[in-house]
């Protein structure tokens, strides 16, 4: 008797993820149920973006609550459908009831909690997510092991590594584009550490994948390897 | 055979309800151009379908409000009651517009013009202000023809149109009647302006030249019912209805409980292929009584438009203005489809149809939007601007932006992509200075005092401006002294791989937006 991994027979399938991220997570999706961190730091923003982006264009709705500053034209330009995303830019002091409701009806919710949450609200949170079969981004918090603050483990954590800008110079030209490291870690079967090297805006302001996606730390995307061609606008087109 | 119908409108309803008499110079907007205006402001030029700033101009001191369609339904539901109360089967249009079966009624009263004038006692009184005041008898036209679409045009004219003379009594009725903008305005240009010269010619013509709906416009101006055929008898007793425990004395609680009622009748109605045209609204109180109306769909009800129509309905029972406030709250609610017709030419798409994610996340929006008012959950949209945060407007959920300055004109001076992905709703204080420690200042013509090295955000530590851009020079609005804002933007990058833009304004320096 041949026994597969559970992850493939268990649930509804996970929700999609954008082709250059896929390597980042175990399933090669965002599995439903859990719960992905995305660490605060230069770059987070627009991956929290990115990973709305697949699951809305194949049908899902999302909702984000209490990121009062999203650039939602960023959102769009990374291929986010803002008619099936709800935004809750101040939901008060009853954040996590706000939250807990939106699990109930939507596959996907985005939450950047308080600096002062209590534990218990966490783990609320955490305990809905998999009943309702849901995916919670929670954004723009460092985890933290204190009694205060979101105390919970994520299944994947995410962090960004910004490389470096293209585009501008001094006195002259624009922002262009941007290479991201980003790194995913976690326990649910991400426990190795896995890395994707992508365009975090690319030049028309889309995500777009390099040469080097995911790959295990290990074989290590260093020194002068890590620069990568600027993807040209017929590549773009393609991707 | 087209039914006599005996139809009360008010004239100007969305103006009315506003409480507004014809003598006040009063308009409704809605998506910023007039939608309805008062007999006062009409006389002066202000016609429907002008923008609001030139309906203000031809009438200066013109009152202006928006239009609140629950709220013309609260206002209309006494005159409907009082209606009721002389014959039962009274089906509303719309807000301002209802319609009955004249057959049984007209014998009862002795006529239909003694039938008129009971209708207009009862409706002119349950529309007074002050009860005891003279009723305005004016205040609303009845009129009697054969079928909906006759008595209608016959109540603004306030006539009785006698039994076979309805073709010749729609026949110098201009072509907007029928509420098809675009096929008057093609007829129009064929030569074709009234209902008289539409109906001479040849049915089948118009159904081959036209289209169908061109051919159910045709049936209506010859004086005869819009679809061919309509099934009298309904198949079997299609009817939904929810318990509610416990019984629910708040629109809002009702209308959550009942949402799922209407989708229910939709799925049976699907599901045989029919779309219902009249919808009977039940309701009944924890005491027992029992409340009932009929609501006639203009066109063929969905699933939006019942839920529509049964949020007007409980509010008007449960807000207390028809004359007989329930004294409980509601505790059953059953929609029953009256009349059904075959659903039309519209087949929905394998893919495009609305999917069971699709009714959840709704749902639950809506009860959210309940929780927390209607402003606080937001989709937003992208609209022209120039600047990042005039490029998106957070619209509260559920409802459908008003005249949005288009995305598709070009705009100069637009900022260049990609778009930030933090945009502040207040911009952060920055300090940025040149390479002696001196603030960077910009003149009115764009140059700089020093050049960027150093850059702290919102009291933050010091970081080193790797590169830079800028300015651009931008003077908005400059016609206007009290909104004009002179500003140089500009892209800063520092050390630590962190874009902002940033905006100079009086000699200030502030963070627009992290390209995050």
């Amino acid at each position: 008797m041949v026994v597969g991994p559970v992850s493939g027979l268990t649930g509804p399938p996970a929700l999609p993820v954008a082709a250059p991220l896929r390597g980042l997570f175990p399933d090669a999706g965002l599995r439903r149920g859990s719960v992905v961190a995305v660490t605060p730091g230069a770059g987070a923003t627009a991956l929290v973006l990115a990973l709305l982006a697949a699951p809305l264009a194949a049908g899902s709705w999302a909702a984000v609550v209490g990121l009062e500053a999203l650039g939602l034209e960023a959102a769009a330009g990374l291929g986010v459908r803002l008619d099936r995303l709800a935004v809750v830019p101040e939901p008060g002091t009853n954040w996590s009831g706000v939250t807990s409701a939106l699990l109930d009806a939507l596959d996907m919710v985005v939450v950047a909690p308080p600096p002062r949450c209590r534990p218990t609200e966490a783990r609320r949170l955490v305990a809905r997510t998999r009943q309702r079969a849901a995916v919670l981004v929670v954004a723009g918090l460092e985890r933290s092991g204190n009694a205060e603050g979101w105390s919970e483990p994520p299944d994947v954590e995410l962090a960004t590594e910004v490389v470096r800008w293209e585009g501008l110079g001094t006195g002259h030209g624009t922002l262009r584009c941007r290479q991201v490291l980003v790194t995913s870690g976690g326990r649910r079967g991400a426990d190795r550490r896995l890395e994707a090297l992508v365009w975090l805006p690319g030049p028309e302001g889309q995500l777009v994948g390099t040469a080097r996606e995911a790959r295990t730390a290990d074989e290590g995307i260093q020194g002068p390897s890590r620069v990568e061609p600027i993807p040209s606008a017929g590549m773009t087109r393609a991707g | 055979m087209l039914v006599r119908t005996l139809a009360v409108w008010c004239p100007d309803w969305p103006v009315t309800a506003w409480g507004a008499t014809p003598c006040d110079p009063v308009a409704v907007l809605e998506a910023g151009r007039v939608a309805a205006c008062s007999a006062a402001a009409r006389e002066v030029g202000v016609a429907i379908g002008l923008r609001r700033r030139e309906a203000e101009s031809r009438c200066p001191g013109l009152v202006l409000f928006d239009r609140e369609p629950p709220r013309e339904a609260r206002c209309f539901e006494p005159l409907v009651a009082a209606v009721a109360e002389i014959t039962p089967a009274v089906e509303v249009v719309r807000p301002g517009l209802c319609v009955l079966d004249a057959r049984g009624p007209a014998r009862y009263f002795g006529g239909e013009a003694a039938l008129c004038s009971t209708v207009r006692r009862a409706a002119a009184a349950a529309l007074q202000p002050v009860p005891g005041s003279e009723p305005l008898l004016d205040a609303v036209g009845i009129g009697v023809a054969d079928g909906i679409f006759a008595a209608t045009l016959a109540a603004r004219r306030g006539v009785i149109v006698a039994r076979t003379q309805t073709a010749a009594f729609l026949a110098p009725f201009p072509l907007s009647v029928l509420g098809r903008p675009e096929l008057a305005d093609l007829l129009g240009r064929l030569g074709i302006d009234s209902l008289g010269a539409f109906a001479a010619l040849a049915a089948s013509a118009v159904l081959a030249r036209f289209g169908p709906d061109a051919a159910a416009a045709h049936r209506l101006a010859s004086g005869r019912e819009e679809r061919p055929v309509r099934p009298s008898a309904l198949p079997e007793d299609l009817c939904a209805q929810v318990e509610l425990d416990p019984a629910a004395d708040r629109v809002d609680r009702a209308l959550f409980a009942a949402r799922t009622c209407a989708d229910d009748l939709a799925c049976q109605l699907a599901a045989r292929g029919l779309v219902c045209t009249l919808l009977r609204i039940e309701a009944m109180t924890e005491h027992g009584e029992e409340l009932a109306r009929i609501w006639r769909g203009e066109e063929e009800l969905g699933v939006d438009a019942m839920v529509e129509r049964l949020r007007w309905q409980l509010d008007g029972w449960l807000a207390g203005t028809a004359a007989h406030v329930p004294t409980g709250g509601i505790a059953l609610v059953r929609l029953r489809a009256e009349e059904v017709v075959r659903r039309g030419g519209r087949q929905l798409g394998l893919w495009g149809a609305v999917s069971e994610a699709d009714r959840r996340a709704t749902r639950g929006l809506d009860r959210l939007r309940g929780m927390l008012g209607p402003a606080a959950v937001f989709s937003g949209r992208l609209e022209g601007g120039r600047a990042p945060g005039d490029r998106v407007r957070f619209v509260p959920w559920g409802e459908e932006p008003s005249d949005a300055p288009d995305d598709d004109p070009p705009w100069p001076g637009r900022h260049p992509r990609p778009a930030p992905a933090l945009v502040h709703p207040e911009p952060l204080a920055a300090e940025v200075t040149g390479s002696g420690g001196e603030p960077v200042r910009v003149s009115a013509r764009g140059r700089l005092s020093a050049v960027p090295e150093r850059l702290a955000v919102g009291g933050g530590p010091c970081t080193a401006v790797v590169a830079w851009a800028g300015p651009w020079l931008s003077d908005e609005r400059w016609w206007d002294l009290g909104a004009r804002r002179r500003r140089a933007r500009f892209q800063l990058l520092g050390a630590d791989q962190r874009a902002y833009l940033c905006s100079v304004e009086r000699s200030r320096w502030w963070v627009e937006a992290t390209y995050d």
